[in-house]
Protein backbone atom coordinates (compact mmCIF):
# COMPACT_ATOMS: atom_id res chain seq x y z
CA UNK A 1 0.00 0.00 0.00
CA UNK A 2 1.40 3.42 -0.91
CA UNK A 3 1.66 5.95 1.90
CA UNK A 4 0.16 9.35 1.22
CA UNK A 5 0.39 12.44 3.38
CA UNK A 6 -2.75 13.53 5.23
CA UNK A 7 -1.20 15.94 7.73
CA UNK A 8 -2.57 19.45 7.02
CA UNK A 9 0.73 21.16 7.94
CA UNK A 10 2.63 18.96 5.46
CA UNK A 11 0.09 19.58 2.68
CA UNK A 12 0.17 23.32 3.42
CA UNK A 13 3.97 23.37 3.09
CA UNK A 14 3.74 21.27 -0.08
CA UNK A 15 1.20 23.71 -1.59
CA UNK A 16 3.43 26.70 -0.82
CA UNK A 17 6.57 24.94 -2.06
CA UNK A 18 4.91 23.73 -5.26
CA UNK A 19 3.41 27.19 -5.80
CA UNK A 20 6.87 28.75 -5.33
CA UNK A 21 8.34 26.40 -7.96
CA UNK A 22 5.66 27.32 -10.44
CA UNK A 23 5.88 31.06 -9.71
CA UNK A 24 9.58 30.75 -10.43
CA UNK A 25 8.88 28.74 -13.56
CA UNK A 26 6.35 31.22 -14.90
CA UNK A 27 8.73 34.15 -14.45
CA UNK A 28 11.85 32.26 -15.59
CA UNK A 29 10.18 30.87 -18.72
CA UNK A 30 9.74 34.43 -20.03
CA UNK A 31 13.30 33.73 -21.19
CA UNK A 32 11.54 32.28 -24.25
CA UNK A 33 10.00 35.73 -24.93
CA UNK A 34 13.12 37.81 -24.23
CA UNK A 35 15.79 35.62 -25.82
CA UNK A 36 14.58 36.32 -29.41
CA UNK A 37 14.46 40.06 -28.63
CA UNK A 38 17.99 39.89 -27.19
CA UNK A 39 19.36 38.04 -30.24
CA UNK A 40 18.10 40.71 -32.64
CA UNK A 41 19.39 43.58 -30.49
CA UNK A 42 21.67 45.65 -32.80
CA UNK A 43 24.25 45.99 -29.97
CA UNK A 44 25.09 42.28 -30.31
CA UNK A 45 25.60 42.62 -34.07
CA UNK A 46 24.67 38.97 -34.76
CA UNK A 47 22.78 39.63 -38.01
CA UNK A 48 20.28 36.76 -37.60
CA UNK A 49 17.15 36.05 -39.62
CA UNK A 50 13.85 35.20 -37.92
CA UNK A 51 14.23 31.55 -38.93
CA UNK A 52 17.73 31.43 -37.34
CA UNK A 53 16.23 32.71 -34.10
CA UNK A 54 13.36 30.21 -34.28
CA UNK A 55 15.96 27.44 -34.69
CA UNK A 56 18.01 28.60 -31.66
CA UNK A 57 14.89 28.83 -29.47
CA UNK A 58 13.66 25.41 -30.67
CA UNK A 59 17.02 23.81 -29.80
CA UNK A 60 17.02 25.53 -26.38
CA UNK A 61 13.60 23.97 -25.68
CA UNK A 62 14.58 20.44 -26.73
CA UNK A 63 14.51 18.98 -23.18
CA UNK A 64 10.91 20.21 -22.83
CA UNK A 65 9.97 18.28 -25.94
CA UNK A 66 11.44 15.04 -24.58
CA UNK A 67 10.09 15.31 -21.05
CA UNK A 68 8.35 11.94 -21.33
CA UNK A 69 11.75 10.23 -21.75
CA UNK A 70 13.30 12.33 -18.98
CA UNK A 71 10.26 11.43 -16.84
CA UNK A 72 11.29 7.78 -17.04
CA UNK A 73 14.79 8.75 -15.84
CA UNK A 74 13.19 10.64 -12.93
CA UNK A 75 11.34 7.45 -11.95
CA UNK A 76 14.53 5.40 -12.25
CA UNK A 77 16.47 7.75 -9.94
CA UNK A 78 17.43 6.07 -6.64
CA UNK A 79 17.02 7.65 -3.21
CA UNK A 80 20.28 9.30 -2.12
CA UNK A 81 20.41 10.68 1.44
CA UNK A 82 16.64 11.22 1.49
CA UNK A 83 16.72 12.98 -1.90
CA UNK A 84 15.13 11.53 -5.03
CA UNK A 85 12.83 14.00 -6.79
CA UNK A 86 14.72 16.85 -5.20
CA UNK A 87 17.96 15.72 -6.88
CA UNK A 88 16.37 16.85 -10.16
CA UNK A 89 15.24 20.12 -8.60
CA UNK A 90 18.71 20.91 -7.20
CA UNK A 91 20.48 19.98 -10.46
CA UNK A 92 17.89 21.94 -12.45
CA UNK A 93 18.44 25.05 -10.34
CA UNK A 94 22.22 24.79 -10.83
CA UNK A 95 21.63 24.45 -14.59
CA UNK A 96 19.34 27.49 -14.64
CA UNK A 97 21.82 29.73 -12.84
CA UNK A 98 24.72 28.44 -14.94
CA UNK A 99 22.75 28.99 -18.16
CA UNK A 100 21.90 32.59 -17.26
CA UNK A 101 25.52 33.33 -16.32
CA UNK A 102 26.64 31.95 -19.70
CA UNK A 103 24.05 34.08 -21.54
CA UNK A 104 24.90 37.32 -19.79
CA UNK A 105 28.67 36.96 -20.03
CA UNK A 106 28.75 35.97 -23.73
CA UNK A 107 28.70 37.97 -26.92
CA UNK A 108 29.05 34.95 -29.23
CA UNK A 109 26.00 33.29 -30.74
CA UNK A 110 27.14 29.75 -29.92
CA UNK A 111 27.74 30.55 -26.24
CA UNK A 112 24.39 32.35 -25.90
CA UNK A 113 22.62 29.38 -27.53
CA UNK A 114 24.39 26.91 -25.21
CA UNK A 115 23.48 29.11 -22.22
CA UNK A 116 19.81 29.15 -23.23
CA UNK A 117 19.86 25.38 -23.76
CA UNK A 118 21.37 24.79 -20.29
CA UNK A 119 18.93 27.21 -18.60
CA UNK A 120 15.80 25.74 -20.21
CA UNK A 121 16.98 22.16 -19.66
CA UNK A 122 17.36 23.02 -15.97
CA UNK A 123 13.87 24.49 -16.03
CA UNK A 124 12.45 21.21 -17.41
CA UNK A 125 14.30 19.22 -14.72
CA UNK A 126 12.81 21.37 -11.94
CA UNK A 127 9.33 21.10 -13.41
CA UNK A 128 9.49 17.28 -13.56
CA UNK A 129 10.96 16.93 -10.07
CA UNK A 130 8.30 19.15 -8.50
CA UNK A 131 5.40 17.45 -10.31
CA UNK A 132 6.60 14.01 -9.24
CA UNK A 133 7.12 15.12 -5.63
CA UNK A 134 3.59 16.51 -5.46
CA UNK A 135 1.92 13.42 -6.94
CA UNK A 136 4.11 11.11 -4.81
CA UNK A 137 2.76 12.49 -1.58
CA UNK A 138 -0.60 14.21 -2.11
CA UNK A 139 -3.87 12.30 -1.77
CA UNK A 140 -6.04 12.38 -4.95
CA UNK A 141 -8.73 14.52 -3.32
CA UNK A 142 -6.07 17.18 -2.91
CA UNK A 143 -4.72 17.11 -6.49
CA UNK A 144 -6.95 20.01 -7.58
CA UNK A 145 -5.74 22.35 -4.85
CA UNK A 146 -2.09 21.35 -5.22
CA UNK A 147 -1.93 21.49 -9.01
CA UNK A 148 -4.16 24.59 -8.98
CA UNK A 149 -1.74 26.39 -6.66
CA UNK A 150 1.02 25.61 -9.16
CA UNK A 151 -0.92 26.79 -12.21
CA UNK A 152 -2.05 29.95 -10.42
CA UNK A 153 1.48 30.80 -9.30
CA UNK A 154 2.80 30.19 -12.80
CA UNK A 155 0.24 32.65 -14.21
CA UNK A 156 1.31 35.27 -11.64
CA UNK A 157 4.93 34.59 -12.51
CA UNK A 158 4.61 35.17 -16.26
CA UNK A 159 2.28 38.16 -15.83
CA UNK A 160 4.68 39.89 -13.45
CA UNK A 161 7.88 39.09 -15.32
CA UNK A 162 6.47 40.21 -18.70
CA UNK A 163 6.11 43.70 -17.21
CA UNK A 164 9.08 43.77 -14.79
CA UNK A 165 11.66 42.45 -17.28
CA UNK A 166 10.73 45.06 -19.91
CA UNK A 167 11.03 47.78 -17.26
CA UNK A 168 14.51 46.48 -16.38
CA UNK A 169 15.62 46.26 -20.03
CA UNK A 170 14.56 49.88 -20.68
CA UNK A 171 16.09 51.31 -17.52
CA UNK A 172 19.11 49.12 -16.74
CA UNK A 173 19.96 47.20 -19.92
CA UNK A 174 20.29 43.52 -20.75
CA UNK A 175 22.97 42.52 -18.23
CA UNK A 176 20.91 43.50 -15.18
CA UNK A 177 17.78 42.02 -16.77
CA UNK A 178 19.46 38.64 -17.31
CA UNK A 179 20.84 38.65 -13.77
CA UNK A 180 17.30 39.19 -12.49
CA UNK A 181 16.43 35.81 -14.04
CA UNK A 182 18.61 34.31 -11.30
CA UNK A 183 16.33 36.01 -8.77
CA UNK A 184 13.30 34.64 -10.66
CA UNK A 185 14.80 31.17 -10.24
CA UNK A 186 15.28 31.39 -6.46
CA UNK A 187 11.75 30.67 -5.09
CA UNK A 188 12.29 27.09 -6.25
CA UNK A 189 14.47 26.51 -3.16
CA UNK A 190 11.28 26.52 -1.03
CA UNK A 191 10.42 23.00 -2.16
CA UNK A 192 13.69 21.68 -0.77
CA UNK A 193 12.12 21.96 2.71
CA UNK A 194 9.69 19.19 1.86
CA UNK A 195 10.56 15.69 3.03
CA UNK A 196 10.19 12.97 0.44
CA UNK A 197 8.47 9.62 1.09
CA UNK A 198 10.72 6.53 1.32
CA UNK A 199 11.45 4.59 -1.87
CA UNK A 200 9.52 1.43 -1.03
CA UNK A 201 9.09 -1.45 -3.56
CA UNK A 202 5.61 -0.03 -4.32
CA UNK A 203 7.29 3.09 -5.72
CA UNK A 204 10.13 1.41 -7.64
CA UNK A 205 9.98 0.98 -11.43
CA UNK A 206 9.70 -2.72 -12.26
CA UNK A 207 8.97 -4.97 -15.20
CA UNK A 208 5.78 -6.05 -13.40
CA UNK A 209 4.62 -2.44 -12.95
CA UNK A 210 5.07 -1.73 -16.66
CA UNK A 211 3.35 -5.01 -17.60
CA UNK A 212 0.36 -4.39 -15.34
CA UNK A 213 0.03 -0.72 -16.37
CA UNK A 214 0.27 -0.82 -20.15
CA UNK A 215 -0.73 -4.36 -21.17
CA UNK A 216 -4.45 -3.59 -21.25
CA UNK A 217 -4.90 -2.06 -24.71
CA UNK A 218 -8.18 -0.36 -23.82
CA UNK A 219 -6.90 1.53 -20.78
CA UNK A 220 -3.59 2.31 -22.50
CA UNK A 221 -5.42 3.71 -25.54
CA UNK A 222 -7.86 5.68 -23.38
CA UNK A 223 -4.94 7.30 -21.52
CA UNK A 224 -3.25 8.16 -24.82
CA UNK A 225 -6.37 9.94 -26.11
CA UNK A 226 -6.87 11.71 -22.77
CA UNK A 227 -3.29 12.97 -22.93
CA UNK A 228 -3.29 13.98 -26.58
CA UNK A 229 -6.77 15.41 -27.15
CA UNK A 230 -8.18 16.74 -23.88
CA UNK A 231 -5.78 19.48 -22.81
CA UNK A 232 -6.17 21.68 -25.89
CA UNK A 233 -7.37 24.72 -23.90
CA UNK A 234 -3.67 25.17 -23.14
CA UNK A 235 -3.20 26.34 -26.74
CA UNK A 236 -4.59 29.73 -25.66
CA UNK A 237 -2.03 30.10 -22.85
CA UNK A 238 -0.23 33.47 -23.31
CA UNK A 239 3.16 31.70 -23.50
CA UNK A 240 2.04 29.75 -26.59
CA UNK A 241 1.53 32.91 -28.65
CA UNK A 242 -1.87 32.09 -30.19
CA UNK A 243 -3.81 34.40 -27.85
CA UNK A 244 -1.57 37.34 -28.73
CA UNK A 245 -1.98 36.55 -32.46
CA UNK A 246 -5.80 36.45 -32.13
CA UNK A 247 -5.88 39.61 -29.96
CA UNK A 248 -3.49 41.59 -32.14
CA UNK A 249 -5.35 40.54 -35.32
CA UNK A 250 -8.62 41.71 -33.79
CA UNK A 251 -6.88 44.98 -32.83
CA UNK A 252 -5.11 45.31 -36.20
CA UNK A 253 -1.56 45.14 -34.75
CA UNK A 254 1.44 43.42 -36.36
CA UNK A 255 3.69 40.91 -34.53
CA UNK A 256 6.50 42.62 -32.59
CA UNK A 257 9.95 41.61 -33.87
CA UNK A 258 12.11 44.23 -32.11
CA UNK A 259 12.42 45.44 -28.53
CA UNK A 260 11.12 48.87 -29.64
CA UNK A 261 8.01 47.33 -31.26
CA UNK A 262 7.50 45.06 -28.27
CA UNK A 263 7.66 48.04 -25.91
CA UNK A 264 5.29 50.11 -28.05
CA UNK A 265 2.70 47.29 -27.97
CA UNK A 266 3.31 46.41 -24.33
CA UNK A 267 0.63 48.61 -22.71
CA UNK A 268 -2.12 47.04 -24.82
CA UNK A 269 -0.80 43.47 -25.12
CA UNK A 270 0.39 43.52 -21.49
CA UNK A 271 -3.13 44.43 -20.38
CA UNK A 272 -4.62 41.56 -22.37
CA UNK A 273 -2.02 39.04 -21.14
CA UNK A 274 -2.28 40.28 -17.54
CA UNK A 275 -6.08 40.01 -17.71
CA UNK A 276 -5.75 36.40 -18.90
CA UNK A 277 -2.93 35.58 -16.47
CA UNK A 278 -4.52 36.93 -13.30
CA UNK A 279 -7.88 35.36 -14.17
CA UNK A 280 -6.11 32.04 -14.91
CA UNK A 281 -4.53 32.30 -11.46
CA UNK A 282 -7.94 32.72 -9.83
CA UNK A 283 -9.48 29.96 -11.96
CA UNK A 284 -6.58 27.59 -11.29
CA UNK A 285 -6.44 28.08 -7.54
CA UNK A 286 -10.05 28.58 -6.44
CA UNK A 287 -11.68 26.29 -8.99
CA UNK A 288 -8.81 23.82 -8.57
CA UNK A 289 -9.78 23.46 -4.91
CA UNK A 290 -13.45 23.26 -5.93
CA UNK A 291 -12.55 20.53 -8.45
CA UNK A 292 -11.60 18.26 -5.54
CA UNK A 293 -15.07 18.72 -4.03
CA UNK A 294 -17.03 18.54 -7.27
CA UNK A 295 -15.23 15.54 -8.78
CA UNK A 296 -12.39 15.78 -11.26
CA UNK A 297 -14.27 14.54 -14.32
CA UNK A 298 -17.38 16.65 -13.68
CA UNK A 299 -15.22 19.72 -13.11
CA UNK A 300 -13.47 19.08 -16.43
CA UNK A 301 -16.79 19.00 -18.34
CA UNK A 302 -18.12 22.20 -16.72
CA UNK A 303 -14.90 24.17 -17.19
CA UNK A 304 -14.53 23.01 -20.81
CA UNK A 305 -18.10 24.13 -21.53
CA UNK A 306 -17.32 27.53 -19.98
CA UNK A 307 -14.13 27.80 -22.02
CA UNK A 308 -15.93 26.99 -25.30
CA UNK A 309 -18.78 29.40 -24.55
CA UNK A 310 -16.29 32.19 -23.82
CA UNK A 311 -14.28 31.45 -26.93
CA UNK A 312 -17.42 31.53 -29.06
CA UNK A 313 -18.10 35.05 -27.73
CA UNK A 314 -14.94 36.13 -29.62
CA UNK A 315 -16.86 35.41 -32.82
CA UNK A 316 -19.55 38.01 -32.20
CA UNK A 317 -19.00 41.75 -32.13
CA UNK A 318 -16.40 42.41 -29.44
CA UNK A 319 -17.30 46.10 -29.45
CA UNK A 320 -20.81 45.22 -28.31
CA UNK A 321 -19.45 43.45 -25.20
CA UNK A 322 -16.72 46.06 -24.63
CA UNK A 323 -19.21 48.91 -24.84
CA UNK A 324 -20.77 47.70 -21.61
CA UNK A 325 -17.55 47.92 -19.56
CA UNK A 326 -15.33 50.41 -21.42
CA UNK A 327 -17.25 52.65 -23.87
CA UNK A 328 -14.12 54.79 -24.57
CA UNK A 329 -12.49 51.92 -26.48
CA UNK A 330 -15.09 49.16 -26.81
CA UNK A 331 -12.88 46.86 -28.91
CA UNK A 332 -10.05 46.87 -26.38
CA UNK A 333 -12.53 46.63 -23.49
CA UNK A 334 -14.18 43.60 -25.13
CA UNK A 335 -10.87 41.84 -25.74
CA UNK A 336 -9.58 42.47 -22.19
CA UNK A 337 -12.86 41.23 -20.66
CA UNK A 338 -13.00 38.13 -22.83
CA UNK A 339 -9.28 37.42 -22.24
CA UNK A 340 -9.98 37.48 -18.53
CA UNK A 341 -12.94 35.11 -18.87
CA UNK A 342 -10.93 32.83 -21.15
CA UNK A 343 -8.05 32.85 -18.66
CA UNK A 344 -10.39 31.90 -15.82
CA UNK A 345 -11.77 28.89 -17.69
CA UNK A 346 -8.36 27.93 -19.10
CA UNK A 347 -6.86 27.90 -15.59
CA UNK A 348 -9.76 25.85 -14.24
CA UNK A 349 -9.96 23.42 -17.18
CA UNK A 350 -6.23 22.83 -17.36
CA UNK A 351 -6.07 22.05 -13.64
CA UNK A 352 -9.10 19.72 -13.92
CA UNK A 353 -7.37 17.94 -16.82
CA UNK A 354 -4.11 17.70 -14.84
CA UNK A 355 -5.97 16.12 -11.91
CA UNK A 356 -7.28 13.40 -14.23
CA UNK A 357 -3.72 12.67 -15.37
CA UNK A 358 -2.36 12.80 -11.78
CA UNK A 359 -5.11 10.44 -10.56
CA UNK A 360 -4.02 7.69 -12.94
CA UNK A 361 -0.28 7.90 -12.28
CA UNK A 362 0.95 4.53 -10.97
CA UNK A 363 3.25 5.10 -7.92
CA UNK A 364 6.07 3.28 -9.77
CA UNK A 365 5.76 5.37 -12.94
CA UNK A 366 4.54 8.71 -11.60
CA UNK A 367 6.88 10.98 -13.52
CA UNK A 368 6.73 9.05 -16.80
CA UNK A 369 2.92 8.94 -16.94
CA UNK A 370 2.45 12.57 -15.83
CA UNK A 371 5.09 13.87 -18.25
CA UNK A 372 3.62 11.79 -21.06
CA UNK A 373 0.38 13.64 -20.36
CA UNK A 374 2.26 16.93 -20.60
CA UNK A 375 3.75 15.85 -23.94
CA UNK A 376 0.19 15.21 -25.05
CA UNK A 377 -0.98 18.70 -24.18
CA UNK A 378 1.89 20.15 -26.20
CA UNK A 379 0.67 18.06 -29.14
CA UNK A 380 -2.88 19.39 -28.81
CA UNK A 381 -1.61 22.97 -28.46
CA UNK A 382 0.57 22.46 -31.53
CA UNK A 383 -2.38 21.01 -33.45
CA UNK A 384 -4.56 24.02 -32.63
CA UNK A 385 -1.80 26.53 -33.45
CA UNK A 386 -0.90 24.79 -36.71
CA UNK A 387 -4.45 24.36 -38.07
CA UNK A 388 -5.80 27.68 -36.73
CA UNK A 389 -2.65 29.43 -37.97
CA UNK A 390 -3.31 28.04 -41.45
CA UNK A 391 -6.89 29.30 -41.44
CA UNK A 392 -5.80 32.68 -40.05
CA UNK A 393 -3.17 33.11 -42.74
CA UNK A 394 -5.34 31.96 -45.63
CA UNK A 395 -8.86 32.90 -44.59
CA UNK A 396 -9.90 35.05 -41.62
CA UNK A 397 -9.72 35.32 -37.84
CA UNK A 398 -13.29 34.13 -37.21
CA UNK A 399 -12.71 30.92 -39.17
CA UNK A 400 -9.49 30.35 -37.19
CA UNK A 401 -11.41 30.76 -33.91
CA UNK A 402 -14.14 28.39 -35.14
CA UNK A 403 -11.51 25.74 -35.95
CA UNK A 404 -9.98 26.25 -32.48
CA UNK A 405 -13.44 25.73 -30.96
CA UNK A 406 -13.91 22.46 -32.85
CA UNK A 407 -10.49 21.05 -31.89
CA UNK A 408 -10.82 22.02 -28.21
CA UNK A 409 -14.35 20.56 -28.03
CA UNK A 410 -12.97 17.12 -29.08
CA UNK A 411 -11.65 17.02 -25.49
CA UNK A 412 -15.05 15.82 -24.17
CA UNK A 413 -14.79 12.46 -25.94
CA UNK A 414 -11.57 10.99 -24.41
CA UNK A 415 -12.67 12.05 -20.90
CA UNK A 416 -16.05 10.40 -21.41
CA UNK A 417 -14.49 7.08 -22.44
CA UNK A 418 -11.47 7.24 -20.15
CA UNK A 419 -10.67 4.23 -17.94
CA UNK A 420 -7.82 4.42 -15.36
CA UNK A 421 -4.91 1.98 -15.31
CA UNK A 422 -5.27 -0.90 -12.82
CA UNK A 423 -2.03 0.25 -11.21
CA UNK A 424 -3.10 3.90 -10.95
CA UNK A 425 -3.11 5.84 -7.71
CA UNK A 426 -6.90 6.14 -7.48
CA UNK A 427 -7.39 2.46 -8.30
CA UNK A 428 -4.98 1.38 -5.55
CA UNK A 429 -6.73 3.65 -3.07
CA UNK A 430 -10.16 2.39 -4.16
CA UNK A 431 -11.44 5.89 -5.09
CA UNK B 1 9.99 24.29 -43.64
CA UNK B 2 9.79 25.98 -40.23
CA UNK B 3 12.22 24.34 -37.77
CA UNK B 4 9.67 24.50 -34.95
CA UNK B 5 7.20 22.61 -37.11
CA UNK B 6 9.75 19.90 -37.99
CA UNK B 7 10.77 19.56 -34.34
CA UNK B 8 7.14 19.28 -33.20
CA UNK B 9 6.36 16.60 -35.80
CA UNK B 10 9.47 14.57 -34.80
CA UNK B 11 8.56 14.78 -31.10
CA UNK B 12 4.94 13.79 -31.71
CA UNK B 13 5.83 10.84 -33.92
CA UNK B 14 8.51 9.69 -31.49
CA UNK B 15 6.20 9.94 -28.48
CA UNK B 16 3.49 7.94 -30.26
CA UNK B 17 6.01 5.32 -31.44
CA UNK B 18 7.49 4.98 -27.96
CA UNK B 19 4.04 4.51 -26.47
CA UNK B 20 3.13 1.77 -28.98
CA UNK B 21 6.42 0.00 -28.22
CA UNK B 22 5.76 0.32 -24.50
CA UNK B 23 2.31 -1.26 -24.86
CA UNK B 24 3.74 -4.13 -26.95
CA UNK B 25 6.54 -4.69 -24.45
CA UNK B 26 4.07 -4.56 -21.55
CA UNK B 27 1.89 -7.19 -23.26
CA UNK B 28 4.90 -9.47 -23.71
CA UNK B 29 5.98 -9.03 -20.09
CA UNK B 30 2.43 -9.54 -18.85
CA UNK B 31 2.19 -12.87 -20.73
CA UNK B 32 5.49 -13.96 -19.14
CA UNK B 33 4.24 -12.85 -15.73
CA UNK B 34 1.01 -14.85 -16.05
CA UNK B 35 2.87 -17.95 -17.32
CA UNK B 36 5.26 -17.79 -14.34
Amino acid sequence: MILLEKRPEYLKLLTIGYGAVYFSEGSFRSLGIFLPLYLIDPALNLDLSLSDIAFIVAIAYIAWNFKFILGLLVDLTPMIHGLRRRIWIICGEIFRILGILVICTSRELLSISIGAFIALTGDAMIDMGADALLIDTAPPDWHGLGLGAGWASRAFGYSISAIATVYLIINYGWLVSWLVFIIYSMPVLMILLIKEPPLTPERRVSREAIARTFSNTRTAASFFFLAFFSGACYSLDPNRGLLSVISSTKLGLTKATTVAEYISQLPVMGLIMASFGFAAAIGGLIMGAYTDKLGHRKSYYISLTGFLMTLSLWLIELEFIGNIIYPKDPLLGGIVLLSGLLGFFEGWNFVAWETLIADVCPPQLTSFVFQYGMTGTHFSAFLVAFISGYFLENYNINLAITVTLIIVSIGYIPVLFFRPFQTSKIFLLGD
Amino acid sequence: MDVKLIMSIIVILLSILLYILLVLLAKKWYRELVED
